[in-house]
């Protein structure tokens, strides 16, 4: 069945076996999904037994900023959970549990870090973003006497010149970005690279350089008229108001562009009493990467969509005073998922704007590397790129990404580089498998819905500006929506030896999860079989099962065996 | 093509799928052809439903043919069968009810839904909206307590609606929402010449405010308005036009925006599949946008281009006819403005 898994087993037992792996990609699609392998069932069992601490370190302990992102993570775990299944219902609101405990964790809840002892080593990163900040960490950690070379005067990047505080409260972010610094980490603010620092000076100062820069050069529309004065780009318009000096807007804005800088705009536009605000999308509300919620409340708080349109000229005489667009349909193309813009010849038509804001994405800065206008070319699991001893981290080299993208491919990065100062891999993903005494279930938490987290009204939304717009959990709801988790990690098993065969777990599974097999075929798989002369062993289908406990519960042997797998990165000591 | 093996499934109930169905029924005798509703009520006049709900009309008058209509012609009535999701590869549609069905070409008439603005949606429960017979019958049943009904909006359904309310002795106001005025944003005149109207019957207008929040107190609503006013009602009703009713087709890989965008001779993105009626938003190369249109004539005309285009003609369904409305990012063909109480 899962040959290689430790199965059957009685004791905690550690892997690393590509199969092992697989099974988890498989089976906890939740956490497979988070690009840092936050451990989702783990932590909202914590939750669910109102241990918050612990659910925030389980948290803590892969994502570095809990808080954070309980608030604005782009939440792949969701879209990847069981519970979203046809006929499931809808995927558990895990970003909510994540807030849930960083909002509820004790005050004197104590972090834990395991450091290693000092290296005596040196690191520059550049840049105090998330990728920055959690490359910084991992190295702090390591060992490495880490130095943090930021241009703008403050710590978090994106966090808080990008994302606007009706998101994103500035004390959650200044909260976790602290417990990241206290580990002895130095910044050195207002100092960017190529202007007031040389990379050829990092390299030889440092013994390793992670450029963690982000991507802030934003992207131009590339149509006639793009300089005329009104026109914002995207980025600088939220960083303006992110600093506390907003641009002067006018009444009529158009925001061009579909991702959540352009929502972002869009809504502070607003903030700042733009009196008509509308998002001009290339393709459809439905085509866009960011969620169907963030859509939602843009639109609640009255900014208009209009979709299938690109815009070709910007039109004024001193100032900007109109937007050209040509008319798109949707259509498909080899490789993209999703629909792409096809546009319609001669359908040119135009939109009054007394202000426009072009959020059509941001590129990295890359002037400082030799070649000019493009990065080295970092290889992205290692970070690690032609010149020695230089390695690229988070948006820098992914393009615009996102926050929980960037803190999984910056600790990964952490770990190549001190494994190249150290010629030692002292930070592993391991698959850990243990015996559950208690599945923590009931089937009837089956039938709960989704509780999606109170928003403040829209009309207390604009004063002040940055009253935080999603409310967090009540408590009653975080309890319940912890119980919808399937908690997938759990694997059932039946043990061949002491099962009769009698097929009642058959009869209460409420999934077809549970199969008459005749024998394992090639790959593992198993092959099933209706002719009761056939059976060999009766046997769960983990991909299908929803780990209610049906089975469990019926069993007149006690044949079925629970076991818990995690996925873990875990520090490696050599003894 | 056509002919025996040929089998025509229709989305819906109402009148372009009607209409669709009659036209491929006279213009292909042999093939087999399907209409799936999920409401249980064959084709009703859906205007006659504020009259149902005072009782000045019964059930029977809502009927527009009998069932041997359908019967005589052989269109197979598949009515309280909810599309769950079509696999367009396959020409197979799921019904809620786990009954698959195949078809070889398809016409969706899936028609409209009541369009409650987002600013709305955390007071959606506690509005009455007034498309379906089930939304009918539901306030019928309690009409006989209802004293005061509110009305938000300003539809084509909810000047004639308030004034089946005032005609059965009810209080009504009307609160003309400007930016919620839909399908059209009136001038100034118009909207005069509106709450004139409405007030010569009786009604109380409410100008220049709009709703902010509806909360249920017991059987009543408290509906706030922007200004800060509360009125107290029985009912909150909501009358802001209606929206392509396509939520089952979200992921089906048709091309989708407001409606199902379909070119000039109604043809989906997908080969083999039609769109007519409310639910479809067809793109007029002379207006450099795509129009989606309500009302029954646009509704019957849509039909029948629909269905011709199935049989094999390349009929147009030309630009909107009557008059050509923008709205909430929209083009919408209507007539209804024309006909005001």
């Amino acid at each position: 069945m899962e040959p290689s898994i430790a199965s059957q087993t009685s004791a905690a037992v550690e892997t690393t076996h590509a199969s092992d792996l697989d099974y988890v990609r498989r089976n906890v699609p939740c956490q497979w999904a988070c690009p840092a392998f936050t451990d989702v069932p783990a932590y909202i069992l914590a939750g669910q037994r109102a241990d918050w601490g612990l659910s925030y370190a389980t948290n803590r302990a892969a994502n570095l900023f809990p808080g954070v992102l309980g608030r604005i993570c782009s939440r792949p775990c969701e879209s990847a959970c069981r519970h979203g299944e046809p006929d499931l219902g809808e995927p558990v609101s895990i970003c909510s549990l994540k807030r849930a405990a960083a909002d509820r964790r004790p005050t004197d809840h104590a972090v834990t870090e395991r450091l290693f002892a000092a290296s005596g080593r040196t690191v520059a990163v550049v840049g105090a973003g998330p990728a920055g900040l959690a490359a910084a960490h991992d190295l702090a950690v390591f060992g490495h006497r880490v130095t943090v070379y930021e241009a703008l005067p403050r710590p978090g990047g994106m966090l808080v010149f990008g994302i606007p505080a009706f998101r994103l409260p500035r004390d959650v972010v200044e909260e976790e970005v602290f417990s990241v610094l206290r580990l002895g980490v130095q910044v050195v603010y207002g100092t960017r690279l190529g202007r007031d620092v040389r990379l050829a000076d990092l390299l030889a100062r440092h013994d390793a350089v992670v450029v963690a820069a982000g991507c802030y050069s934003p992207r131009p529309l590339g149509v006639p008229g793009e300089t005329l004065p009104g026109v914002i780009p995207g980025l600088s318009f939220m960083m303006d108001v992110n600093e506390g000096r907003p641009p002067a807007v006018g009444s009529r804005i158009a925001v061009i562009g579909g991702g959540f800088t352009a929502m972002d705009c869009a809504r502070s536009a607003l903030r700042l009493g733009a009196a008509e605000v509308s998002v001009h999308l290339r393709t459809t509300e439905d085509e866009l990467a960011v969620t169907r919620e963030e859509v939602l409340e843009t639109r609640r708080e009255g900014v208009r969509f209009e979709s299938l349109r690109s815009a070709v000229e910007v039109l004024g005489g001193g100032r900007v005073e109109a937007v050209r667009f040509r008319r798109n349909r949707l259509g498909t193309a080899k490789g993209v998922a999703r629909k792409v813009a096809v546009p319609i010849e001669g359908s040119e038509f135009t939109v009054e704007a007394d202000t426009v804001i072009a959020a059509i994405g941001q590129a990295p800065d890359a002037r400082e590397f030799a070649g000019g206008n493009h990065p080295p070319r970092f290889d992205r699991a290692t970070g690690a790129c032609e010149v020695p001893r230089l390695y690229g981290a988070g948006d820098f080299v992914a393009g615009a990404s996102t926050v929980i993208e960037a803190i999984g491919h910056a600790r990964r990065v952490a770990t190549a580089v001190d494994a190249m100062l150290t010629g030692r891999v002292r930070r592993r993903t391991v698959v850990s498998v243990e015996p559950a005494a208690d599945t923590h279930r009931k089937r009837s938490w089956d039938f709960l819905r989704r509780g999606d987290a109170p928003l403040l009204p829209v009309p207390e939304r604009m004063t002040p500006p940055d009253a935080e717009v999603e409310l967090g959990l009540p408590d009653e709801a975080a309890e319940a929506e912890g119980r919808r988790c399937y908690l997938c990690d759990l694997k059932y098993e039946i043990r061949v030896r002491d099962c009769i065969q009698c097929r009642w777990c058959i009869d209460v599974c409420p999934r077809d999860c549970i199969h008459l097999a005749s024998g394992v075929g090639p790959g593992g798989k198993i092959r099933r079989t209706t002719k009761w002369n056939e059976v060999a062993a009766v046997v769960i289908d983990n991909d299908r099962c929803i780990r209610c406990g049906n089975c469990l519960r019926i069993c007149p042997t006690r044949c079925i065996h629970v076991s818990r797998t995690r996925l873990e990165d875990r520090l490696v000591e050599v003894r | 093509m056509g002919g025996a093996g040929e089998h025509y499934v229709i989305i819906g109930n109402g009148v372009a799928g009607n209409r669709a169905a009659e036209v491929l029924r006279d213009g292909d005798p042999e093939a087999r052809v399907t209409i799936v509703s999920d409401e249980s009520q064959p084709f009703y006049y859906r205007h006659l439903l504020r009259d149902l709900v005072t009782g000045a009309v019964g059930e029977d008058r809502l009927g527009v043919r009998p069932l041997s209509w359908w019967s005589d012609r052989r269109i197979r009535l598949r009515l309280g069968q909810r599309v769950q999701r079509i696999d367009f590869g396959a020409k197979t549609i799921y019904l809620a009810h786990r009954e698959k069905l195949g078809y070889t070409r398809l016409v969706v008439c899936a028609g409209s839904k009541p369009r409650v603005p987002e600013t709305l949606w955390a007071s959606r429960a506690h509005l009455t909206v007034m498309k379906t017979i089930e939304d009918a019958r539901a306030l019928r049943d309690r009409f006989g307590d209802v004293r005061h009904v509110l009305i938000a909006g300003g539809d084509m359904v909810s000047v004639r609606t308030a004034a089946a309310f005032l005609l059965a002795g009810r209080k009504v106001t009307f609160l003309v929402d400007r930016d919620a005025f839909w399908p059209i944003e009136p001038g100034p005149e118009q909207r005069a010449e509106l709450a004139a109207a409405l007030r010569s019957r009786g009604a109380e207008v409410i100008e220049d405010d709009a709703v902010v929040a509806v909360e249920p107190v017991g059987d009543a609503r408290v509906v706030a308005l922007k200004s800060g006013r509360t009125v107290r009602c029985d009912v909150a009703g909501a009358f802001f036009g209606l929206v392509p009713d396509i939520d089952f087709l979200a992921g089906s890989g048709l091309d989708l925006e407001r409606g199902v965008l379909v070119d000039e001779h109604l043809r989906t993105s997908v080969e083999g599949v039609w769109a007519a009626g409310d639910c479809a938003q067809v793109y007029n190369p002379d207006l450099r946008n795509w129009w989606v249109s309500v009302g029954w004539g646009n509704a019957e005309r849509l039909g029948e281009v629909a269905a011709r285009n199935v049989l094999g003609d390349a009929v147009r369904a030309t630009g909107p006819a009557e008059s050509v409305l923008r709205c909430d990012g929209v083009v919408v063909a209507t007539r209804w403005w024309v006909d005001l109480p």
